[in-house]
């Protein structure tokens, strides 16, 4: 059965996140006035970056289930980690966790009596927001590819990688039909590498979220994000339904359109969601 | 008195060193012993979280040395978190004398706790005419199953293999959990007879027995082939390679009731 290989150290896995960084992305969600996209999704993969990092915590070590990259695309195509592990296209997880820079961020919290309290919490940051220039979808995807063929050589038959595409508007350098299908026609011996497509809201509007048919799209670009998409795995249905609420049917594909910053997490968390027993 | 034969065997998931297998089972030794009372237990600390190897253990002794009456469930339990407390912050300190202090990775971990599942069993002698008996104990997908005269007559928690899945109910470490660790626990209760045989095991072994008997095996007689953990070892092997088995860390208690 495909998708059910041992995630181990001695067969990790990888995930690789593909961002778009066209200028675009400095302007705010429609819902979220003055947080601007490129900053949700920074916060939200710096978040998911934290937690797959305690995941895979032991006592004192940070076992090497995954390998994780950032790929992003505007001004320039490449990796896209800040700090120590810039230029790095592809690092295991246990380095992933000796390399952020520590913020503190506030939050509110109960404070037990019926009101809030702002706290102060360490924010680990491997990946800074970036919104500047056009949207150069093929050649980051096609490196997307390459990136994967170099992991999938030495790790063949590994759970298949997941790739992670967050982008608000539509390639300026040609369509990315060809780049898609060529990253999801990589394999290992347990499947296809897996291509979440999500689309970031620039307008209000509905959202779509995992549609098992393309009735209803807006039109052909979001068509085309909804064919390239891979189909959710029974594990990320199952993750989907039991920890998101949401009724997937089978069939389900990666792909989200006009996303807001929930739904940013929501794809992150279900794309991610893998069985580490 | 009550006499039994017993042995404990385990494997660590294929790839793990023998030192990550977060199984524990109590007693530790083979043994024979004959008592008013004779207990024993397994637990399966959980891959995700810290010190899941300690929790499992603390669960094991506890439930050993300590049933749990179901009306008094909670004060069980609070035995168990000081416990639990003592062994965490023995640790945190050990880190501190060792020069490495908790990193901030571990500390999500270290404040959520660990998880286990648990499965124990307590036998008792016959007595004034009533027969032996037994109580199990457990919480998740770890089983007992009791075999007399060649049959299966006995199984828990899970009765069919379609009840085990990825994500078990596991016994947390934290205090704050109580209430939701009071509903988990399971227990029954039955007969025993001389020449009873029980088998306690993690949820791996568990599953492939069930499935095995659902389908008119009699997996019984190829666990009661290990009599040392070379055999296990081998036995287990065998299993994986022909992917009868998920690799996993694997524990199996045999218990043979020889005088009643």
């Amino acid at each position: 059965m495909a998708y059910s290989a041992e995630i181990s150290r001695a067969n990790p896995s990888c995930f690789l996140f593909v961002i778009d960084q066209s200028g675009s992305m400095s302007d705010p969600y429609p819902a979220m006035p003055g947080k601007p996209k490129a900053n949700g999704v920074s916060d939200a993969i710096n978040k998911l970056l934290q937690d797959l990092v305690v995941r895979c915590a032991k006592e004192d070590i940070v076992r090497d289930y995954f390998h994780i990259g950032v790929i992003g695309y505007g001004a320039q195509v490449g990796p896209a980690f800040s700090g120590a592990l810039a230029g790095k296209e592809l690092v295991p997880i246990s380095e992933v966790a000796t390399a952020p820079r520590i913020e503190e961020r506030s939050r509110k919290v109960d404070d037990g009596a019926g009101g809030l309290v702002e706290e102060t919490v360490k924010f680990p940051v491997w990946f800074d927001p970036v919104a500047k220039n056009g949207t150069p979808m093929c050649h980051a995807l096609t490196q997307a590819a390459a990136v994967l063929r170099g992991f999938l050589g030495a790790h063949p038959d590994c759970f298949p990688p997941v790739v992670m595409h967050f982008t608000d508007g539509e390639s300026t350098d040609g369509d990315p039909t060809t780049a898609m299908r060529e990253l999801t026609s990589l394999s290992t011996s347990d499947g296809n590498v897996l291509l979440f497509n999500c689309h970031i809201s620039s307008s209000p509007g509905p959202q779509v979220a995992f549609p098992n048919s393309s009735e209803g799209l807006p039109d052909q670009y979001a068509m085309m994000l909804y064919n390239n998409a891979s189909e959710l795995t029974p594990f990320m249905l199952e993750v989907a339904k039991r920890e998101h609420g949401f009724n997937l049917q089978p069939g389900a594909k990666c792909f989200t359109f006009n996303s807001d910053q929930v739904l940013v997490v929501q794809a992150l968390d279900i794309g991610t969601r893998v069985n580490l027993r | 008195m009550i006499k039994v034969r017993s042995i404990s065997l385990t494997e660590c998931k294929a790839g793990n060193k023998p030192q990550e297998n977060e199984d524990a089972f109590f007693p530790e030794h083979i043994r024979e012993e004959a008592k008013d009372v004779l207990r024993l237990a397994v637990s399966d600390g959980a891959t995700e979280g810290m010190l899941s190897l300690g929790w499992a253990h603390i669960l094991t002794r506890n439930l050993v040395r300590r049933w749990p009456d179901p009306e008094h469930l909670a004060e069980w339990l609070d035995n168990v978190y000081g416990d639990w407390a003592g062994y965490s912050d023995n640790y945190k300190r050990q880190r501190e004398v060792r020069k490495r202090p908790i990193k901030w990775y571990e500390e999500p971990g270290l404040e959520a706790g660990a998880f286990a599942t648990l499965i124990g069993v307590s036998l008792f002698a016959s007595m004034e005419g009533r027969p032996g008996r037994f109580e199990v104990a457990g919480v998740g997908d770890s089983c007992i199953f009791l075999v007399r005269e060649d049959a299966l007559v006995f199984r828990f928690p899970f009765l069919t293999a379609e009840e085990f899945n990825n994500q078990p109910v596991l016994l947390a470490s934290n205090c704050t959990r109580k209430a939701r660790a009071l509903e988990q626990f399971q227990f029954a209760r039955g007969d025993l007879c001389m020449s009873d045989r029980l088998y306690l095991m993690t949820d791996a072994l568990a599953a492939w027995f069930v499935r095995k008997s659902q389908a008119g095996y009699a997996p019984w007689r190829e666990l009661d082939k290990f009599g040392d953990r070379e055999s296990f070892s081998l036995g287990i092997k065998q299993l994986r390679e022909t992917r009868q088995i998920r690799n996993d860390d694997m524990t199996l208690t045999r218990v043979s009731v020889i005088e009643l």
